[in-house]
């Protein structure tokens, strides 16, 4: 009987996760996405497979040297970027904290 | 004593996009992440909410409606862009029918990035734009 | 006052129970207990805002409402204290608190507000018929029309507090009768236009309507002259109301109106005959 059921449900742990208190971060998140640049062989495959277009290789940057730069307003973080560098320079973190009122931080126009 | 951090009440609008975004905005109400502890509900009529979250892309279809939906709601409130379609097109960047990020029609307060953002994500995200309704 | 003082308090706290007993029941957690407060409170700093082609009228109908209710939990009789009604001007208070919800959705122009109207108002002639009569069947049984004392219990009033039990369970609008504000989970009844302080004062007669129609069936069935017994036993009754509440689903509209014309008025007409013929 469902009553038995819910009389039971009353003194049993409630399954919530309560998320401020309580960390959660599970194995195989994909998050926000972090350029190593001393990896970086500047070879721009990642630039050449991002199906949304948001990686972006600025020339001049760095004394010359050039930056990559990752617009995580475009991301939909399918890490095809991360699978293509061939010296593992994009790391993927499991970072979701992300919110923001600036359109600026996170790289988008 | 303004106490509407204590009980902000959702109004959710999908302009157009893949339901992604809004299956992990329900998920927040289920019992691993539910919001009712911290006084969230999710309400039918946008005459009684504070925070529209705003999903998907607007498309030419969607534009005056979510303007008219803005306008209904009641003084202090707060817009939030939920995923990367919100922010800047995302995945349906010159598609056919796409019409732009949310901020060419409404003033959007709090971006939350993401394809779907995590429930702890927008938790957080609405944790922010309560601290900006103040 | 004692008694107007007690509605409000157990109002607030009757509602934080009904979410708390909810969510527990969904292996969730609830709200903290300042909720109620915190959502009247919120709602009262908000801006009235009303489509322009709606009637001005609109906001004067939640305190209409509130008025309604809170002249009957001023005057019930809660144990010892002597309640101040009369039988008839409970059931004309009682009918009125209904039939404001159904104005509120009418004068509200948008079609949410039709819909919740016209399920209200034909769900209300369902339930009025069994209220009223289990209300008269017990003053036929004391025989005096005046409710200063709670009336105690007797086995031949029992079809009559079913009848008034199942009647009540439709007029506070919760499952399995929640057709009126069904659309709360789609969309949102009659109080679709409502917002910021009309709204706070509807939701308040709303939460005071319950502890009031719980607590009239404790003194006309099962009085007792302890206050403190009464207001236990009215909780226990609402507690009742929200198990109903949460096992059954939504019923549909011509089943509900069956049920009722089937059941619930023949037993309420029953027990009003069977009173009249024991007083004999």
């Amino acid at each position: 009987m469902l009553l038995v059921d819910v009389v039971k449900s009353w003194f049993s742990r409630a399954s919530t996760t309560k998320y401020p208190r309580v960390p959660d971060k599970p194995k195989n998140y994909r998050g926000k996405i972090e350029w190593d640049e001393k990896k970086c062989i500047r070879c721009l495959a990642c630039v050449g497979v991002c199906p949304c277009y948001a990686i972006k290789f600025d020339k001049k940057a760095l004394h010359d040297r050039g930056r990559i730069e990752i617009d995580h307003g475009k991301c939909i973080y399918c890490y095809m970027c991360v699978e293509k560098c061939p010296v593992n320079a994009l790391i993927g973190t499991k970072e979701f904290e992300m919110a923001t009122d600036d359109k600026k931080e996170l790289g988008s126009g | 004593m303004d106490l509407i951090k204590k009980s902000p009440w959702v109004y959710h609008l999908n302009t157009g996009g893949c339901i992604g975004c809004d299956i992990e905005l329900i998920a927040c109400i289920t019992p691993k992440y539910d919001i009712e502890r911290l006084g969230c509900l999710l309400k039918g009529s946008p005459r009684h909410a504070d925070i529209l979250v705003v999903t998907g892309p607007l498309t030419m279809q969607t534009r005056e409606r979510a303007k008219r939906v803005y306008d209904q709601m009641p003084k202090k409130k707060v817009v939030i862009a939920l995923g990367s379609c919100g922010i800047t097109g995302g995945i349906f960047k010159e598609s056919y029918c796409e019409a732009g990020p949310i901020d060419r029609d409404i003033h959007v307060d709090i971006y939350v990035p993401g394809c779907p953002p995590r429930p702890e994500a927008i938790i957080y995200g609405i944790k922010k734009a309560l601290e900006k309704l103040q | 006052m004692i008694q107007l003082a007690v509605t409000v308090i157990s109002a607030i706290f009757l509602i934080w129970l009904e979410r708390k007993i909810k969510a527990r029941s969904q292996y969730r957690v609830g709200p903290p207990i300042y909720q109620p407060i915190a959502d009247l409170w919120k709602l009262l700093q908000k801006q009235n805002l009303r489509s322009s082609l709606s009637n001005p009228l609109m906001n004067f109908l939640p305190l209409i409402s509130l008025l309604a209710v809170a002249l009957i939990a001023y005057s019930l009789p809660l144990g010892n204290l002597g309640g101040s009604i009369d039988i008839i001007s409970l059931i004309f208070l009682f009918a009125l608190t209904s039939l404001i919800y159904v104005f509120a959705g009418l004068l509200s122009y948008s079609h949410y507000g039709f819909v919740g109207a016209k399920r209200e108002l034909i769900q209300f002639f369902s339930y009025e018929i069994p209220f009223a009569l289990g209300i008269f069947s017990v003053a036929i049984f004391a025989g005096t029309i005046y409710f200063y004392q709670p009336f105690t219990f007797s086995m031949v009033l029992i079809p009559s507090m079913i009848a008034f039990y199942l009647a009540g369970l439709a007029k506070l609008r919760r499952s399995p009768f929640d057709i009126p504000n069904a659309e709360q989970e789609i969309v949102a009844g009659s109080l679709t236009e409502f917002s910021g302080p009309s709204l706070s004062v509807f939701l308040l007669s709303e939460w005071m309507e319950a502890f009031v129609i719980c607590s009239v069936f404790v003194d006309l069935f099962f009085g007792f002259n302890d206050a403190l017994i009464s207001v236990a036993l009215s909780y226990m009754v609402f507690i009742s109301f929200i198990l109903i509440d949460v096992v059954t689903p939504r019923v549909r509209l011509d089943n509900m109106i069956n049920l009722f014309r089937k059941f619930v008025i023949p037993l309420s007409v029953f027990g009003v005959v069977l009173c009249y013929l024991w007083t004999l």
